[in-house]
C-alpha cells in the first residue's frame, strides 16, 4: 500500500480514503458523548426519557441506512 | 504432592467447559438470525449475491453449531458429575426447565438443521427458508429455557424447602423470576451483536484487501446496520439489568464497582483500575474518573455508591474478577456504540466502505461480542459466589463424591479435547474466510472434489420456481 | 395417577429411542475402520449425516428426565459412572465435530475418519460399561454414592461394553444395507453375517456372567419366566435370520435393519424387566428417588404436548432424506 502523501483526504491504489486526525477524534468523541448523555438523561429525566432518546437514535439510524441504500442502488444499479 | 481441593477443581472444570461452550451458541444465534435475514432477502429479491452470502456464512454456522451441540451435551451431564449435591437438590426445579429446553429447542434445531445443511437439492426454496427459520426459532427457545434455569439460580423464587428438598410451589414464579425477564433479552441481544460484529469484521477485512467487494459491502451494510439498532436497545436493557441486580444481588454489584467503604465519597468517581485486597477489605490502588461514578451509577451528580463491606465477609464474592469482567463487558459495549455512531456518520457521507481506519477497527472488533459475552457471564457467575443458588445453597456444599485426583484427570482431558475442537474450528473458519465466498465449494463434496457449488444453472429464485411448475 | 411411573416410562422411551437411533449412527462410525475405500467411507458418513443430531438429542432427553424426575438417582449414578461418562461425552463430541470438520480437508479426511470411528467406538464401549455397572450395582450410603471411580472397571463391564459394541455395529450395518448403493450395500451385507452372530454369542456369554455377578437377576427369571424365554428366543432367531438374509438379494434391503432393531429392543425390554421398579437397579425404587409432584406435572405436560410434534417433524426430516443415499453425496 502506498503511504498517503498528505494527512488530508487521499486516495490510494485500492480506492480507500484516509481521514484526517482531527476528524477521527471528533467521531470518537461523538460516540462516547452519546453514552454519557444517555446516563445523564436517565439521572435528570428518568429511564423513560432515556428510552425515548434511544428510540430516536434508532429511528435516525434507520433513516440514514435507508437513505444510503437508496443512493447505493442509484449509483450501482 | 500438594493437597488438591476438589471444590476448586470442580469449579475450574465446570467454568472451563461452560466458558468454552457459551462461545458457540452465542455465535450460532447471531449467525443463524443473520442467515434468516439473508435468505429472506434472497427469496424476496432473487438477487444471487444473497445466496452467496447465505452459503458462505452457513458453513461457518454449521461448524459453530456442531461444537456448541457437543459441548452442550457435556454440560447436561456435568451437573451430576461435578456438582451431584446441587443436582439432587435443584434437579426438581431446573430439571424440568432443561427438559423443556430439550423438547422445544434441541429437537427443533436438530430436526431442521439437516434440511438446512443438506436439503437444498431435496426441498424447494420456501421450505428450505422455513427450515432456517425453525432452527433460528429453536435457538431462541433454547436461550429462554436455559436463562430461566440460570436466572432461578441467581434470583430464586417459587420454591419451598421441605424435608431437605426443594419443592416447586409456583412454576410461573420459578420461570418468570425477578431477573429472567431482563437477562433473556440481554443475552439474545449479546448473541445478535456478536453475529453483527463478526460478519462486519470479516467484511471489513475483505474490503481492506479489495477482495469480494460486492459481498463485503452488502454484508457490512447489513451487519453494521443491525448493530446500530441492537446496541441502542442493549444499552437500555443493560441499564435495566444493572438496576435489577442491584436490588436482588447487591453484593455482586458492590463487587462490580470496586468500592469497599459502606458509602463511597460524594461525588463518586468511576473506577477503572483497582488492586483490591480482599483480606484487608480495601483497595491498595484505585484510579478512576471523577464524578462519573455518581452520574453513571446513581444517575445523579452527587450520589454515593455502596461498597462491598455492606455484605458480610463470608458472603462476599471475590472483587477482582467480578470488577474486571464487568469493566471489560462495559468497555466493549461502549466501543460497539461508538463504532455504530461512526458507521452512521460515514454512511451519511458515503464513506462507509472506504474509510481505512474504521475498517481496521471493525476487523479488531470482530470477536468483540464473544469477549463481552464471556465477561458478562463471569460477572454473573463469579458475582453470585459463594452461592450456587443465591442465598440458598453454597457452592462448597454442592459437590460430587468424586476424588480430587479423578477431577484433575478429567479436567486435563477436557482441556486437551476442547483444544482440538477449538483449534480445528479456528483453522477451518479462517481457511474459509481466506478462501472467500468466490472460492466457495459450499458444503464440500464428501468425495473430496472441491467443485464450485454455486451452480449458475439454478439462477434466481423466480427462474427456479418457474422451472418447477 | 402415578406420575413418577409415567416419568419413568418416558425415561425408558427416550433411552430406547436413543439406543436404537444413535445405535446405528455409532455402528456406522465403528464400521469405518473396516472399510478401506475412502469413497465408500464418504457414502457411509453421508448415510447418517442429515439425522445424527436429532438422534443424539434423545440421550440428553434421557439424562435430563433423570435429573428432573429422579434427582436422587441422577446424583448417585452420575458420580458412580464418572469416568465412562466423561469418556462417552468426549468421544461423542469428537464424533460430532468430525461430521463437520472432515469436509474441510481432503488431505486430513482419513485422520478425521479415524477420529470419527474412534469416537464412535469409545462411546459404544463406555455405554456398554455403564450397562454393566448398572447390573453390577453401585455402592450407596445415605443417599450418596459411596464407591470409587474405578468400580466400573471390571472384566464384566468390559464384556458388556463389547456386547453393546457388537449390537451397535450390527444395527449400523443393517442401516447401511438399507441406505447404501452397490459398494456400501455389499460391504454392509458382508459385515452383517458375522456381526449378528457375534452379537448373539456375546449376549449369551454376558447373560450367563450377569447372573453370577448379580444374584438378584436369578429372581427376575423366576418372576417372568415366559416373557424372558420368549424374548431370548426372539433375540436368537433374529440373529440367525440376519445372518441368513445378509447377502441375499431376494430379501428386502430393510429386513436386516428391522431384525437388528428387534434384537436391541428385546434386550432393552429384558433389562427393563430386570430393573423394574428400581431406578438405581436393585437398590432404590423410582418412587423413592422421585422429585415432588410439581416437577413431574411440569415435565409430563411438556412431554405430552411436545413429543408428538417432535416425533412428527423428526419423521418428516427422515422422509426428506428417504431412499438410498445418493452416490454423489448431498451436494445440490
Amino acid at each position: 500500500m502506498r503511504r498517503p502523501q498528505s494527512p488530508a483526504a487521499n486516495v490510494n491504489a485500492a480506492g480507500v480514503v484516509s481521514s484526517s486526525a482531527a476528524r477521527r477524534v471528533a467521531m470518537f468523541l461523538t460516540g462516547l458523548a452519546g453514552l454519557i448523555a444517555f446516563n445523564v438523561i436517565i439521572g435528570v429525566f428518568g429511564l423513560v426519557a432515556a428510552g425515548v432518546g434511544l428510540l430516536a437514535f434508532i429511528v435516525t439510524a434507520l433513516f440514514v441506512i435507508a437513505r444510503s441504500s437508496r443512493r447505493e442502488k442509484q449509483t450501482h444499479g | 504432592m500438594a493437597e488438591l481441593d476438589p471444590a476448586l477443581l470442580a469449579r475450574v472444570q465446570f467454568a472451563f467447559t461452560v466458558s468454552f461452550h457459551i462461545i458457540f451458541p452465542t455465535m450460532s444465534i447471531g449467525l443463524v438470525w443473520f442467515l434468516v435475514m439473508v435468505e429472506g432477502l434472497w427469496l424476496k429479491t432473487g438477487d444471487l449475491l444473497y445466496q452467496q452470502m447465505y452459503r458462505f456464512w452457513l458453513n461457518i454456522f454449521a461448524m459453530s453449531f456442531a461444537v456448541g451441540v457437543v459441548t452442550g451435551i457435556v454440560l447436561s451431564f456435568e451437573f451430576g458429575l461435578a456438582f451431584a449435591k446441587f443436582s439432587q437438590l435443584a434437579g426438581p426445579v431446573i430439571g424440568p426447565l432443561i427438559g423443556l429446553e430439550v423438547l422445544t429447542s434441541f429437537f427443533l434445531e436438530a430436526g431442521f438443521l439437516g434440511i438446512m445443511l443438506f436439503g437444498t437439492g431435496r426441498v424447494g426454496p420456501r421450505l428450505h427458508f422455513f427450515a432456517t427459520c425453525m432452527v433460528a426459532v429453536g435457538t431462541i427457545f433454547s436461550a429462554s429455557w436455559i436463562l430461566a434455569a440460570n436466572s432461578w439460580m441467581q434470583t430464586p423464587d417459587g420454591v419451598a424447602w421441605q424435608d431437605g428438598h426443594f419443592v416447586v410451589t409456583d412454576w410461573w414464579r420459578v420461570v418468570v423470576n425477578p431477573s429472567w425477564t431482563v437477562r433473556l433479552p440481554h443475552m439474545l441481544l449479546a448473541a445478535l451483536l456478536t453475529g453483527a460484529f463478526l460478519v462486519s469484521g470479516v467484511s471489513a477485512w475483505y474490503l481492506l484487501r479489495a477482495r469480494e467487494t460486492e459481498f463485503a459491502r452488502r454484508t457490512l451494510s447489513l451487519g453494521m446496520g443491525s448493530a446500530c439498532v441492537l446496541i441502542a436497545v442493549q444499552v437500555f436493557v443493560g441499564d435495566l439489568l444493572y438496576g435489577t441486580m442491584l436490588k436482588h444481588q447487591p453484593a455482586k454489584m458492590q463487587a462490580a464497582e470496586g468500592f469497599w467503604e459502606r458509602q463511597s465519597a460524594s461525588p463518586a468517581p468511576y473506577l477503572w483500575i483497582i488492586v483490591p485486597d480482599q483480606a484487608q477489605q480495601r483497595n491498595l490502588v484505585q484510579l478512576g474518573m471523577p464524578y462519573l461514578g455518581s452520574i453513571w451509577l446513581r444517575h445523579s451528580l452527587d450520589g454515593r455508591v455502596e461498597g462491598l463491606t455492606n455484605t458480610p465477609v463470608d458472603r462476599q464474592p471475590k472483587m477482582a474478577p467480578v470488577f474486571y469482567s464487568f469493566r471489560t463487558m462495559y468497555v466493549i459495549a461502549m466501543a460497539m456504540f461508538t463504532l455504530a455512531v461512526i458507521s452512521l456518520w460515514l454512511r451519511w457521507h458515503g464513506r462507509l466502505y472506504s474509510t481505512r481506519w474504521f475498517l481496521r477497527a471493525l476487523v479488531t472488533m470482530a470477536p468483540a461480542g464473544i469477549v463481552a459475552t464471556l465477561a458478562g457471564w463471569y460477572t454473573a457467575e463469579i458475582g453470585r459466589q459463594p452461592y450456587v443458588i443465591y442465598g440458598l445453597l453454597r457452592t462448597a456444599d454442592a459437590l460430587s463424591p468424586v476424588p480430587a485426583a479423578t477431577l484433575l484427570l478429567t479436567l486435563v482431558t477436557f482441556v486437551c479435547v476442547y483444544t482440538v475442537f477449538g483449534s480445528a474450528f479456528l483453522i477451518f473458519t479462517l481457511r474459509l474466510i481466506r478462501r472467500g465466498p468466490s472460492g466457495l465449494p459450499g458444503h464440500a463434496l464428501p468425495a473430496g472434489s472441491l467443485k464450485r457449488a454455486l451452480r449458475p444453472a439454478i439462477g434466481g429464485v423466480r427462474e427456479y420456481l418457474a422451472s418447477r411448475k | 395417577m402415578d406420575l413418577p411411573l409415567l416419568s419413568a416410562l418416558f425415561l425408558l422411551f427416550a433411552l430406547t429411542l436413543y439406543v436404537v437411533l444413535d445405535g446405528f449412527d455409532l455402528g456406522v462410525g465403528v464400521l469405518l475402520f473396516a472399510q478401506r475405500d475412502q469413497r465408500v467411507r464418504d457414502r457411509m458418513v453421508d448415510a447418517i449425516a442429515p439425522t445424527w443430531d436429532g438422534n443424539e438429542t434423545w440421550l440428553i432427553m434421557a439424562g435430563v428426565t433423570l435429573l428432573a424426575g429422579f434427582p436422587l438417582a441422577y446424583s448417585v449414578l452420575l458420580p458412580a459412572f464418572y469416568l465412562p461418562l466423561v469418556a462417552m461425552l468426549l468421544s461423542l463430541g469428537l464424533r460430532g465435530v468430525s461430521f463437520e470438520f472432515r469436509h474441510h480437508s481432503a488431505h486430513w479426511r482419513r485422520r478425521w475418519d479415524a477420529v470419527f470411528g474412534g469416537g464412535s467406538l469409545v462411546a459404544a464401549l463406555a455405554q456398554g460399561a455403564i450397562v454393566g455397572g448398572l447390573i453390577q450395582g453401585v455402592r450407596i450410603e445415605r443417599e450418596t454414592f459411596a464407591g470409587g471411580p474405578t468400580d466400573v472397571f471390571t472384566p464384566f463391564c468390559a464384556l458388556t461394553g463389547a456386547t453393546v459394541l457388537a449390537g451397535y455395529a450390527t444395527l449400523g450395518a443393517g442401516w447401511l444395507r438399507l441406505k447404501g448403493e452397490e459398494a456400501t450395500r455389499s460391504f454392509a451385507g458382508a459385515q452383517l453375517r458375522w456381526l449378528a452372530l457375534a452379537f448373539l454369542g456375546l449376549t449369551i456369554v454376558t447373560s450367563i456372567a450377569a447372573v453370577n455377578v448379580q444374584p438378584e437377576l436369578a429372581l427376575t427369571w423366576g418372576r417372568h419366566p415366559v416373557a424372558l424365554s420368549l424374548l431370548t428366543l426372539a433375540f436368537a432367531s433374529c440373529a440367525v435370520l440376519i445372518a441368513w438374509a445378509a447377502r441375499r438379494d431376494d430379501v428386502a434391503d430393510g429386513v436386516a435393519f428391522a431384525l437388528a432393531m428387534a434384537m436391541i429392543l428385546s434386550g432393552m425390554v429384558s433389562l427393563g424387566l430386570a430393573f423394574f421398579p428400581n431406578v438405581i437397579p436393585f437398590k432404590i425404587s423410582l418412587w423413592q428417588a422421585a422429585s415432588g409432584t410439581a416437577s413431574h406435572v411440569f415435565l409430563l405436560i411438556g412431554v405430552g404436548l411436545v413429543t408428538p410434534v417432535v416425533l412428527g417433524y423428526s419423521a418428516f426430516a427422515y422422509s426428506v432424506f428417504r431412499g438410498k443415499t445418493p452416490a454423489e453425496g448431498w451436494e445440490p
